[in-house]
């Protein structure tokens, strides 16, 4: 009896762990149809690109459910989560793009945009704008505004956040960029006036960041430095509670100002719990297991979540520019054009995006332009994979025979995706030494040090042309290593910035887009796509709630 | 016994020092800590780095920092978080309960398995529970926690739904709840040690059970358990009490993982996100409070062991 008992207790453990870990996705769930929600065309842009860019996946059933159920409801705590600590709440000290996740909640921008960054008086604390000249800024503000803590939100409020981020004491990040405000004038109480130092058309877009959040003065001077954790906005949910490693609890603002496009009130919810969870798995059993309404799906689950009945997917491309191989122009052997262009055309990204990111990448087929983003242009010419042209090039260059040369990169995938670059540039004779570090390491020994001509990472979403453009390819730009004058590319950027007409501007990027891209400034790889899961009985308006920069904005999210 | 004790503690003060001078060596020598704070540094300018590096009493020699950094830390005050501003004291106070907890229970349950279970595989040795004990003993030490942490959230959370798969609740606050929270945190932390734990167990019984006092023992007519229980168990403890002892640092190592894989924020999940945001005072207290947790459970390890042994307080 007794050996029968430790027998089968043996095996009925290796059963139950081996059954965990095979995982099977529902065989009862693969009929899912692709269809688009009833209600997505009221959220879609008028362009082609925006309806690229959110695609809603959901079942035959839900799609008619939702039809009937279009009417958003009010009431319950939505449980979201995501895998990133905040590294602020503030979003002018915060230095971590997924800090947004948690403050986007609870703040307004003076301007904001819509997800193609254009902008958008509706949901802005300033209710129209002006440029009297290409050097002034007006903006009239919404009136009987308050920040969650009564303060009234005026003109005063606006100078003094202009002034917070200008200060170096506030260590923003923005700063840098908000340095072109050379005053700050109050016209009255509801009128205030930026006097510029130089054109500046990419400030429009850059109101839409955390540059643009409006913050409580009075809560600023209360909290001082740990202000950071005590975030006072106008936003449409205020903080409840944060607890560190574990969770951001915030509760509606009774007072919100905004409203939907028919009228009602914003936010739907009376509030939001942003669980951390860093593990991929465990986030997926939360979500799985409905201990989350919602969240994003880690790679390697996707297809599982696509095959389940209950749980719907909403498909977010052009989170950014998620492989991309960055090349140091002024060093030997990456200062030859030749082996450049031999090097881009013997990259078969497809191959990497199936093998490291499980076929959820799309191709950068725009380069450093954002799928989704106002100035997205797939039709300028770039180098794709091709080994014969890339042989040609490599017999035109310095090094016919091949050679060797380093490549650093961070982080696990970037690791296997830089060995498969290795193995197909091999079939060429060029062999690549990896060398793996932290991110702040290997950024720093390419930018900043230039130890290699060769760099496999990555490039976040931000829309606004300017910002990627003066930062990776101005003559001076941090992210442009080599720092090679080239006076046409400066001498467009500036233009760029100065252009207010944005038809024209896009002109101009199209044009720094045909230099960068013929001679291989940098190899923008696979744009990234996100999935985000939710439970269809119970959550909607999914489809409204991915911003410019590809973040969840939850006013728009109702529970049924 | 009190002299013992007051010798132990003479000999951890040499110890402590070295622990804080290592601490705060190794995190302020590998890199500038302001060109982690800014990650790169891009994206501020250098009045912004001169103000922060003021600021944070990083211009000052690394001598000078280190003393006024100790000075600080004797007096209870480990200064500040350079991410939430809270002080340092107050973050632990609301997390290291929470390691503590889920420590405390994997230890009972690494006990509460490999004592039963050692004996009765000592007592029964070459039997088919001996040998089903020895692979589970060998696939618990082969196991790494994560992995298993994962498996049991696939198996207990999503296959069965019979528990939570993340977050924490506190048994002393919520008895029902708590337990069926930390179970699967506690199992994945406590099985390895519980396999060390029995093995050391097993092969101590062995060498004691062929012992002549146990003989005589069996020969006197005393009963079989009490045999073992009262007579071998007893000795076959001292070599279990080291390992025991020394586990406590198994498992505030262990922690750092864990808590990450179940999402519970405790001390060791306070270590990664401080180290991902270069929060050095949090990093140095983490790494402090836990060397002193290791030495403490040495000290007490010790004591134990002098009080089981007498010749070891003597010697």
């Amino acid at each position: 009896m007794k050996k029968g008992f430790w027998i089968l207790a043996t095996l009925l453990i290796i059963t139950s762990l081996m059954a965990a870990s095979c995982n099977k996705p529902d065989t009862t769930s693969n009929t899912t149809t692709p269809a688009t929600i009833a209600n997505s065309s009221t959220v879609s842009t008028t362009t082609t690109a925006a309806s690229e860019s959110t695609t809603v996946k959901t079942t035959t059933a839900t799609t008619v459910s939702a039809t009937a159920a279009n009417q958003p409801k009010y009431g319950g705590f939505l449980r979201y989560a995501y895998g990133l600590e905040p590294s602020s709440l503030d979003p002018q000290t915060g230095n971590s793009g997924g800090d947004a996740y948690y403050w986007k909640q609870m703040y307004d921008h003076i301007i904001a945009s819509d997800s193609q960054l254009v902008p958008d008086a509706s949901r802005s604390l300033a209710e129209s704008w002006e440029f009297p000249d290409t050097k002034t800024m007006i903006f009239h503000l919404r009136k009987d505004v308050k920040f969650h803590d009564g303060t009234p939100f005026d003109a005063a409020a606006v100078k003094f956040n202009i002034e917070r981020i200008q200060d170096p004491a506030t260590a923003s990040a923005a700063r840098a960029s908000f340095l072109t405000i050379d005053k700050v004038e109050i016209i009255n109480s509801t009128t205030v006036k930026f006097l510029l130092k130089t054109p500046w058309s990419a400030g429009v877009g850059l109101f839409a960041d955390r540059g643009g959040t409006m913050n409580s003065p009075t809560a600023v001077a209360k909290w001082g430095k740990s202000y950071n954790f005590h975030p006072v906005g106008t936003g449409p949910f205020m903080l409840d509670d944060y607890v560190s490693g574990g969770s951001v609890s915030m509760v509606k603002n009774p007072y919100y100002w905004g409203k939907d496009k028919n009228g009602n009130a914003l936010p739907y919810t009376d509030g939001l719990r942003a669980l951390i969870i860093t593990d991929a798995t465990t986030l997926s059993a939360a979500l799985e297991t409905g201990k989350l309404d919602l969240a994003f799906i880690p790679n390697k689950d996707v297809k599982k979540f696509q095959a389940k009945p209950e749980i719907s997917t909403i498909k977010q491309e052009g989170t950014g520019v998620s492989a991309l191989l960055y090349f140091n122009l002024a060093k030997a052997p990456m200062d030859d054009i030749n082996l450049r262009k031999a090097v881009s055309y013997a990259i078969d990204w497809e191959a990497i995006n199936q093998a490291i990111f499980y076929g959820n990448y799309s191709i950068a087929d725009a380069g450093m332009w954002l799928p989704g983003t106002w100035v997205y242009d797939n039709t300028v010419p770039r180098p794709q994979y091709d080994l014969a042209k890339a042989k040609q090039f490599l017999a035109k260059s310095s090094k016919p025979s091949g050679f060797s040369m380093d490549c650093l990169t961070w982080g696990n995938d970037f690791t296997q995706a830089t060995q498969m670059v290795q193995s197909q540039l091999s079939a060429i004779g060029i062999n690549i030494n990896v060398k793996v570090y932290d991110v702040g390491t290997a950024t720093a020994k390419f930018f900043a040090t230039q130890e290699a001509p060769f760099f496999f990472s990555s490039w976040s979403r931000y829309p606004e042309p300017d910002w990627i453009a003066g930062n990776n390819f101005k003559s001076t730009a941090y992210y442009n290593p080599g720092k090679l004058p080239n006076a046409t590319v400066d001498d467009l950027i500036a233009q760029g910035a100065a252009e207010y007409d944005i038809t024209k501007r896009k002109a101009i990027y199209r044009q720094i887009q045909t230099i960068v891209s013929d001679e291989c400034w940098v190899i923008p790889g696979l744009y990234g796509v996100t999935y985000c899961g939710y439970w269809n009985a119970k959550v909607a308006g999914v489809e409204n709630m991915f911003g410019w920069d590809a973040k969840m904005d939850l006013r728009w999210v109702w529970l049924k | 016994m009190g002299s013992y004790i007051i010798r132990r503690l003479l000999q951890m003060i040499p110890v402590v020092i070295l622990v804080t001078m290592m601490v705060f060596m190794l995190l302020h020598l590998t890199v500038d800590p302001i060109a982690l704070l800014m990650g790169g540094g891009e994206s501020l300018d250098p009045e912004q780095v001169a103000a922060l590096r003021a600021e944070y009493g990083f211009d000052k020699p690394l001598i000078i920092q280190y003393f006024t950094w100790m000075g600080h830390t004797l007096t209870g005050d480990l200064g500040r978080s350079h991410k939430t501003q809270r002080p340092v004291i107050d973050e632990l106070k609301d997390r290291l309960p929470v390691t503590l907890e889920i420590g405390l229970f994997s230890w009972l349950f690494s006990i509460i398995i490999a004592i039963p279970a050692g004996i009765l595989s000592a007592v029964k040795r070459g039997s088919i529970a001996d040998i089903a004990a020895t692979v589970i003993t060998v696939g618990g030490l082969a196991v790494p926690g994560f992995w298993l942490g994962t498996m049991l959230i696939l198996l207990f959370a999503v296959q069965l739904r019979w528990l939570p798969p993340f977050g924490f609740v506190s048994v002393f606050s919520n008895p029902i709840e708590g337990l069926k929270t930390i179970a699967l945190p506690v199992i994945s932390l406590g099985v390895s040690a519980a396999a060390l734990n029995m093995r050391q167990i097993r092969s101590s019984m062995l060498e004691v059970l062929v012992q002549d006092y146990v003989r005589t023992a069996r020969a006197k007519g005393l009963k079989e358990s009490r045999v073992i229980w009262l007579h071998a168990l007893k000795n076959a403890s001292l070599p279990v009490i080291t390992l025991m002892g020394m586990q406590i640092g198994r498992l505030a190592g262990g922690a750092v993982v864990i808590e990450n894989l179940f999402a519970i924020p405790g001390m060791g999940r306070l270590m990664v996100t401080s180290i991902l945001a270069s929060d050095f005072p949090v990093v140095q207290a983490c790494v402090l409070i836990t060397a002193l947790m290791v030495l403490f459970s040495n000290l007490v390890t010790d004591i134990v062991y002098g009080y089981v042994d007498p010749r070891i307080r003597y010697s």
